[in-house]
């Protein structure tokens, strides 16, 4: 990059937080997706919104592509550096604003953990409810910019529904306030549109969210099934009854055994296991649970686990929550998809994924959200043996195919980022990515923000998709890659 | 592809034990110099990332590739938080062994860790050091360290030493724990005591309350001569060979004793000596003798649980007393409810856990003095989370974190007693006023 | 049925503001509908959509209307994937058909109108909501896939049929809210919840607000949940509706520790006649005449809003109906003379305590005198940019919605 740009970066928000040397650009090439890399040119470490500010301002000026990052743990490689582009790390605004506990709502800046918030109100008896599995690292910026779940959004929706209002730097440089603490703010829902644009549409630096009181009561059970079709029976069975269950959680053998070897939940040996939780009024509780008892017993739950206390429903969470990273334990590397299909179509899903694994001699681990049909295949491959990274990259891809197939969808929560959005045409028309093209356009004309994520690009020549492949030139020794 | 590599010859970080990270960032919350500063390079996750471009000849030793890796505290926070299972902890000593060997530091850092490491592994160099603070007891708060209002009088660079500088005595200086403590009532094991450096020469009374204590409770407790250091601070600065060196002696000595467990009272000390398998892995000679004294480790904490019923009549200690985590014992060892299980096992003791336990204090071996800023930040950011418990005293498993704990609570005007678990047992067992032990 | 026969001239019952409709377009199919929108916006036709036309007055006043577009022949059910709790409506079905639909398999879109004609597409238009959203949330919560008509005459699709979906750009969103101003809602797709298995409502009757919002204040700090929290006020009647809906045994304790908490004891309610006061009250602020406002409060200021009020009233301006949810959403009916009024809603404008106070309905007057709307906010201005792409020749709704 120009030294000019750089000078200017360096001047607007001090020296220390820009980062030029290449032992210091290598960490950022990636976010928690690590066969998608690309060197940033300039790291930046913003301390406030107004920096944030002075840097879209320059990048603005100067042309040059920026890519908003939190803490780097997104699985679609949404915080993908940009060739010839910088990166602005988030992490640094990391401070709990205001706690308005009576109109339960927090405000905070982007950079604060998922999980921070929920320990802030916690001892006024509230908590933040989206909880995606890497909630105790995972930014409340990201969280934003992907709409993300975890496993209570069955009952409790997803960050668009606990979002009040945001702060953000549009592409100009321009700071606006979005949304409104009040309900019923007239006019289009730009809040709703900004949540989930996989940062391609501002540079959120201040987010407003609303804060639920905690459940008078949790029940968490654990049952063990002979097999994924009973388990997918039973809980075919509870939402027939009229039950909305605060999670329903499914895991396979495979990803069992990862569990297992992590963080020792003490799982009962299964072919699945279902994990159901129940929350709110005790009186509610009560009665709705023991019908889930029976409809799992009935469904031929072969054990059942009823968390007698915090220690073992946390016990329970965090072997689910571990199973991916967990899969680092059984198989040198893995490659966890993220597809939904309608939950009537989850057996049938299922069995494709299964032939497909047999077919292509590939594990494939399942742990999925089984209430609202949000599939994450974790599929193991070792990258030191020729051919199985492109494999496992064919394998996420077909199922991908599948999912789109059987009405569902490519991305449930992880977002398209870049390693999805050769994949939208599957699901959405060309008009349908041009409007999305053009709301992108008219707020980001000189095309800086966020560039190559979430809309397919057409593609310039040699330029593949997908994990990191060494040129032969680059093999060879005799040159880098820029 | 850089033409000149970082890492070169012997003992380079393992690229098995590199591509079990599978990049997920869990590790992150939980690292001290994440948790201050927000930037990749300095978590586990980016070191390790550094480790792997280093491998790969992505990047070259420059002062910053060694800056950021002079950052990491060692603590092993990550190793908890890993759910793939990532060993972190061969992977810094490594990266740190491969620094000192082919990396040049500038003149004045390279003497003082020079100094620091021909002095505080070798007691009696260490007694010869310390015997001047004698002198300056008097100036010093209850638990060590210079008050500051005098401390601000000396050089920067001074300060950060004299703000963990311990109050010495007589007794610690030219005393020692007795050869042979035999056991009370019927012997239920036989055990060394690992005396330790600073341990011995600063906080004698610890010793001397372990050798009590494991007395009391049935165990004949030899203190071999001839030990030396463990060679936790050299391992875990990046000096190996010296740190094999010393646990070589340490074997030996230990072999001798001929004892069913060694115990330690220095949650550094017990991790190094309980790695001591991994120090000399693939040596023909000394693989399988450091395995066998590795397994018979305990920290006394661990002990005392292993013994089962206690012997030794507990005599109330009523006091709130927040139990401070020393990370080479709960990360390191996994060791975190037998200290607890310790003191609650005396009457009146109400164990508390200050928030952020998992976070290190700044301790670290000799972090707090080549890395005095951050430690400085974290050690004030642990005394705050102590303070909002309103302790009577502290407890815990470190000499290192004793110092640490006390600097940042004086800088921050407060007064707490900070004591050893296994003191605060022997005054319980004797009868007598905790706060006078030290 | 041609395009042509599809469009008619417009009459005095289709006026708006009193303006009269040059023509009115009733497509029969979502084809029909682009094709009807393309060829209005190449001839700069200013166009106002029309489901049910309950809340086509809602907006500023137009000189000139040239064309409605009514989506009353577009009212198909699409699909109800009931093992998977959602629906695909198009945009001219009415929300009471629907939902009586999906009673069949006991279920419902948790979403209610005061108006009988509400259509699925002039709920997302309008996010027009009832008392349940103090548990579900408004048309936008729930929306999770949409086709739109573009002025450019494409039809495109956002979000999905499936609850869990991130794929894209939420455009449903984006068009919840705008008024018909930046496309055109073909269908939609909603999730679904299962009607709840019991029911009961507790009425409590105040002589004033102040005891009122304590009693609500008590209820917010417990852990009785409820499904409906609304406050009424009319003619010096000072009413709190709370609705708890959940499994029986559940319904039953739940009612029983509101009941603890309320300063007196509540009238009790289930079944049709709970149904019926449900169906009143909702209805209740529109029914006679006056301007009818919206605005929005934070919670813990509902005691201040009631002491505005009545500030409002001793100036003069009748407050003739407060009808709200008690998470700080309500309507406000206001009698009096136009200047009054207008001061009123100035005075509310300016008070801290409310925000977003939109006027509803209004006499022509009184519109032509203030902005309905209310001052323009970060998101109108982001909106105003998105309206230069979407709606380059400036039809949609032109100068009467919120962009």
């Amino acid at each position: 990059m120009d030294q000019r740009i750089v000078e200017q970066f360096r001047d607007a928000i001090g020296p220390e937080a820009v980062l030029t040397e290449p032992v210091q650009l290598v960490t950022y090439e990636c976010d928690a997706l690590p066969h998608l890399r690309s060197m940033p040119d300039v790291v930046l470490l913003p301390r406030s919104a107004a920096d944030v500010q002075k840097i879209v301002r320059i990048c603005d000026r100067e042309g040059v592509p920026f890519v908003a990052r939190g803490h780097g743990t997104g699985l679609s490689g949404g915080a993908l550096p940009v060739a010839g582009g910088v990166v602005i790390t988030l992490a640094k605004l990391n401070r709990v604003l205001e706690i308005d506990i009576p109109n339960r709502r927090v405000t905070v800046e982007p950079g604060v953990t998922n999980l921070e918030i929920t320990r802030q109100v916690a001892p006024h008896g509230y908590y933040y409810a989206p909880d995606p599995s890497s909630q105790q690292v995972c930014s409340l910026g990201g969280n934003v910019a992907e709409n993300s779940g975890g496993a209570h959004c069955l009952k409790y929706g997803f960050t668009v529904h606990h979002i009040l209002a945001v702060e953000a730097v549009l592409p100009n440089g321009e700071l606006v306030q979005i949304g409104s603490p009040l309900a019923d703010a007239p006019g289009p829902d730009v809040l709703g549109l900004l949540v989930g644009s996989e940062g391609t549409l501002a540079v959120v630096t201040k987010v407003v969210v609303r804060i639920l009181r905690k459940p008078e009561s949790v029940q968490t059970l654990l049952a063990a099934f002979n097999s994924t079709s009973e388990a997918g029976a039973a809980v075919s069975e509870i939402i027939a009854a009229g039950i909305v269950p605060a999670a329903v959680e499914m895991m396979d053998a495979v990803a069992i055994e990862a569990a297992e070897a992590a963080v020792h939940p003490n799982f009962p040996p299964a072919d699945t296991i279902l994990i159901v939780e129940l929350d709110g009024p005790s009186a509610e509780v009560a009665e709705l649970f023991g019908i889930v008892e029976a409809t799992c017993r009935n469904a031929g739950a072969t054990r059942i686990e009823v968390a007698q206390d915090e220690a073992q429903r946390g016990r329970i969470w965090k072997g689910r929550k571990a199973a991916f990273a967990a899969m680092g334990r059984i198989s040198p590397n893995y490659y966890v998809q993220d597809g939904v299909v309608p939950r009537t179509k989850l057996p049938e899903v299922m069995a494709r994924i299964r032939q497909l694994a047999e077919r292509e001699g590939i594990r494939i681990g399942n742990v999925f959200h089984a209430g609202d049909g949000n599939l994450h295949p974790l599929i193991c491959y070792d990258e030191r043996i020729e051919g199985q990274s492109a494999l496992a990259e064919r394998v996420a891809g077909e199922i991908l195919i599948y999912c789109v197939e059987a009405g569902g969808s490519i991305t449930g929560e992880h977002g398209v980022g870049a390693d999805k959005k050769e994949f939208m045409p599957r699901m959405f028309s060309e008009d349908s990515l041009d409007v999305m093209q053009s709301v992108r356009d008219a707020l980001d004309p000189k095309r800086l923000c966020n560039p190559g994520k979430v809309l397919p690009t057409p593609r310039l020549c040699g330029e593949v998709p997908g994990p990191y492949r060494e040129h032969p030139i680059e093999r060879a020794g005799l040159g880098e890659r820029f | 592809m850089t033409s000149n590599p970082p890492f070169k010859g012997p003992d380079q970080p393992s690229r098995a034990l590199i591509d079990k990270c599978v990049h997920c960032g869990f590790c992150l919350p939980t690292c001290p110099t994440y948790v201050l500063w927000g930037e990749e390079m300095d978590s586990p996750r980016g070191r390790i990332y550094l480790m792997k471009a280093g491998l790969e000849g992505r990047a070259e030793m420059t002062s910053s590739f060694v800056q950021h890796f002079d950052r990491c505290l060692g603590c092993l926070a990550c190793v908890t938080a890993c759910p793939s299972g990532v060993q972190y902890a061969p992977l810094i000593e490594k990266s740190r062994v491969q620094i000192e060997r082919h990396y040049q530091r500038p003149d004045d850092e390279r003497w003082f860790r020079r100094l620091l490491m021909t002095l505080l592994p070798y007691p009696s160099r260490l007694r010869i050091l310390m015997a001047p603070l004698l002198a300056l007891s008097p100036f010093m708060g209850r638990n060590g360290g210079i008050k500051p209002s005098l401390a601000r009088l000396f050089p920067a660079r001074l300060q950060a030493l004299l703000a963990v500088a311990p109050r010495v005595s007589l007794a610690g200086l030219l005393g020692r724990v007795p050869e042979r403590t035999p056991a009370v009532g019927g012997e239920r094991l036989t055990v060394a005591l690992l005396e330790g450096c600073v341990q011995r020469v600063a906080f004698a009374g610890v010793n001397e309350a372990t050798a009590r204590v494991l007395a009391a409770e049935g165990c004949r407790v030899d203190a071999p001569r001839a030990q030396g250091c463990c060679g936790a601070l050299p391992l875990h600065a990046g000096h190996i060979d010296q740190a094999r060196e010393l646990a070589r002696h340490n074997i030996e000595v230990f072999e001798k004793a001929g004892v069913d467990r060694i115990v330690t009272n220095a949650a550094g000390c017990g991790s190094a000596m309980k790695d001591y398998g991994e120090l000399f892995e693939g040596d023909p000679h000394w693989a399988e003798r450091a395995r066998a004294i590795s397994r018979k480790v305990r920290d006394v904490s661990q002990l005392l649980v292993e013994l089962g019923e206690p012997r030794a009549v507990r005599r109330p200690i009523p006091a709130r007393v927040v139990y401070h985590d020393a990370c080479h014992l709960a990360h390191g060892q996994g060791v975190r409810s037998e200290p607890r299980a310790l003191l609650q096992s005396i009457p009146g003791v109400e164990v508390l856990t200050p928030a952020e336990s998992e976070i290190c204090c700044g301790s670290a071996g000799i972090y707090n003095l080549v890395q005095p800023e951050p430690a400085a930040e974290l050690g004030q950011r642990k005394a705050r989370n102590i303070a909002t418990l309103s302790p009577d005293m502290i407890a815990t498993g470190n000499p290192g974190c004793t110092l640490q704990i006390a600097a940042a609570a004086q800088a921050l005007g407060h007064d707490w007693p900070i004591v050893h678990p296994i003191e605060l047992l022997d005054a319980s067992i004797r009868g007598v006023d905790p706060r006078n032990t030290n | 049925m041609s395009v042509s026969e599809a469009l008619r001239p417009g009459t005095a019952e289709d006026a708006i503001d009193g303006v009269v409709p040059l023509r009115v377009a009733l497509p029969e199919s979502p084809e029909d509908l682009a094709r009807v929108l393309a060829d209005a916006s190449r001839e700069r036709q200013l166009t106002v959509l029309r489901g049910g036309g309950s809340k086509i007055g809602w907006g500023r006043v137009a000189d000139r209307i040239d064309l409605v577009i009514g989506t009353a022949r577009l009212g198909r059910l699409v699909a109800h994937r009931y093992g998977d709790m959602t629906v695909t409506a198009q945009a001219g079905m009415p929300l009471a058909t629907l939902n009586r639909h999906l009673f069949e398999h006991r279920q419902h879109l948790p979403v209610e109108s005061a108006f009988e004609d509400a259509t699925v597409g002039g709920i997302i238009a309008t996010n027009d909501a009832g008392p349940m959203r103090h548990r579900f949330g408004t048309p936008r919560d729930l929306l999770i896939g949409v086709t739109l008509a573009m002025t450019d005459g494409r039809l495109v699709t956002a979000g999905g049929t499936v609850v869990k979906n991130v794929a894209g750009y939420d455009l449903g969103k984006l068009v919840s809210g705008s008024h018909g101003t930046l496309a055109v809602i073909v269908d939609a797709t909603f999730k679904l919840l299962p009607l709840p298995l019991a029911s009961m409502t507790l009425v409590g009757s105040y002589v004033d607000g102040v005891a009122l919002a304590r009693d609500v204040a008590a209820l917010h700090g417990s852990q009785v949940e409820l499904t409906s929290f609304d406050v009424y006020a009319a003619n010096g009647r000072w009413v709190l509706l709370m609705r708890m809906a959940s499994s029986p045994a559940a319904t039953e304790a739940q009612a029983a520790e509101a009941r603890r908490l309320l300063s007196s004891a509540p009238t009790v309610l289930s079944g049709d006649e709970e149904a019926a006061l449900w169906g009143e009250q909702i209805r209740a602020p529109w029914l006679e005449g006056g301007t009818v406002l919206r605005l929005s409060w934070l919670p813990s200021n509902l005691p201040a809003v009631i002491a505005l009020l009545a500030r409002l009233q001793s100036r003069g301006c009748r407050v003739a109906a407060f009808a709200g949810r008690t998470m700080g959403a309500g309507l406000l009916r206001l009698e009096g003379e136009d200047s009054t009024v207008l001061a009123a809603v100035g005075d509310l404008r300016a008070a801290g305590e409310v925000g977003h106070v939109v006027i509803l309905r209004a006499n022509r007057r009184v519109k032509e005198q203030i902005d309905v709307w209310g001052p323009s906010t970060g998101a109108i201005e982001v909106g105003r940019v998105l309206k230069r792409k979407f709606d380059p020749q400036n039809i949609l709704n032109a100068g009467r919605g919120p962009i």
